[in-house]
């Protein structure tokens, strides 16, 4: 099992998956990651099929919410298991089958080589990927923008959620300021002001085989003007200083 | 005023007041939200008795009307309310976020602590 070599001395690297009701893709996912070496954790946001079930059969850590409380609560949950067992690196993807197991290595050696805190994989800039509906393209462009109006940030993908983190972000990601009902170019910007190095990185991803949270005609809408304000409410955000500046 | 606003306005109160008291026997409000109402209720029925001071007081804001008074005071409570109470569901989101999540670690670590016992009493039944 993978947490028995935990006890002894810290690991090195955690791949956090928030899933809900991705039963069909998961267990491939985990399989995918094991055979590279990988420690998988994946909280299970209350599914309703048998992702759970799945999850445990591939022999991964399952953390369970007893209730559903969304992506981005999904994902701290992850960040808050890496830091209680004490993970130095930790790579955030989604279980879905968007993006591919291949690339964590790509992402994890990116931290090292580039001596960076937060390295995040750009769909855009490697051949391969899907491609991105317009609208889409046209709020990730929005998002990138905005990050580099505000902040000087220069992300071309600021939403994609297949990121390396370090264990310094990871315990800011902790804090109460992480907007856990829609972490997105908001909290890049949180980032940059903390001071974390961040790179993009080529990967390539595939189409979610899930069901989207912003299908429909006004929910896109109502998306992109809650990271707008929030973004907005980023830039004045009292943030607290960072421990490994102590 | 007239009587009719009068007695639509005790009615008003006391219906919400026992709506209220009820509440807090059946357990299904907590205290402290229950004062606020029952003060509202009271509110309602005292508000003929002091008439003549609503009416100085609509005059001076330029309000000429007691029941407009009346709706324009409940307009801006209500708008401090529901402020309250947006702030009061994102205190008890948060409380129930880190709930959840502490509930799922430590669900976590219980399972490996069963399995642990579990292999140490058949190593030690051997």
């Amino acid at each position: 099992m993978v947490d028995s070599k935990t006890a002894a001395q810290p690991l090195h690297c955690l791949v956090i998956i928030p899933a809900y009701n991705e039963a069909n893709e998961i267990g491939d996912v985990i399989s995918q990651l094991h055979k590279q070496g990988f420690d998988v954790v994946v909280i299970d946001d209350n599914s309703a099929d048998d992702t759970a079930k799945i999850v445990k059969q591939h022999g991964a850590t399952l953390l369970q919410h007893c209730s559903n409380m969304g992506y981005g609560v999904a994902l701290q949950t992850g960040y808050r298991y890496a830091i209680q067992k004490k993970y130095e690196r930790v790579v955030q993807m989604d279980g879905d089958g968007q993006h591919s197991p291949q690339f964590v290595k790509t992402l994890i050696d990116a931290l090292d080589e580039k001596q960076v805190d937060l390295v995040i994989g750009n769909r855009h800039m490697m051949v391969g990927s899907y491609k991105v509906p317009r609208h889409r393209r046209a709020g990730q462009k929005l998002f990138s923008t905005l990050l580099h109006m505000f902040s000087g940030l220069k992300i071309d993908d600021p939403t994609s959620g297949f990121q390396a983190l370090r264990r310094n972000v990871l315990k800011f990601y902790v804090s109460d300021l992480f907007p856990d009902d829609f972490p997105d170019a908001n909290i890049l910007l949180l980032c940059r002001r903390m001071g974390f190095k961040i790179v993009e990185v080529p990967v390539v991803m595939h189409e979610s085989n899930g069901v989207s949270m912003h299908r429909g005609f006004w929910r896109p809408i109502f998306y992109v003007t809650l990271i707008f304000f929030s973004i907005l409410v980023g830039m004045f955000t009292k943030l607290p200083k960072r421990e490994d500046e102590n | 005023m007239t009587p009719k606003q009068y007695i639509l306005l005790i009615v008003l109160g006391l219906l919400s007041l026992i709506l209220v008291t009820t509440l807090i026997q059946k357990n299904r409000i907590r205290i402290r939200y229950s004062i606020l109402w029952v003060a509202i209720s009271l509110f309602f029925l005292t508000i003929p008795l002091f008439v003549n001071f609503y009416t100085a007081v609509g005059e001076l804001i330029g309000i000429l009307s007691p029941i407009s008074l009346f709706f324009f005071g409940a307009t801006i409570g209500l708008f401090l309310l529901s402020l309250q109470f947006t702030l009061a569901l994102s205190v008890a989101f948060h409380q129930r976020k880190d709930t959840v999540q502490q509930t799922a670690l430590l669900e976590e670590r219980i399972e490996k602590l069963e399995k642990q016992l579990a292999i140490q009493q058949q190593d030690g039944a051997q």
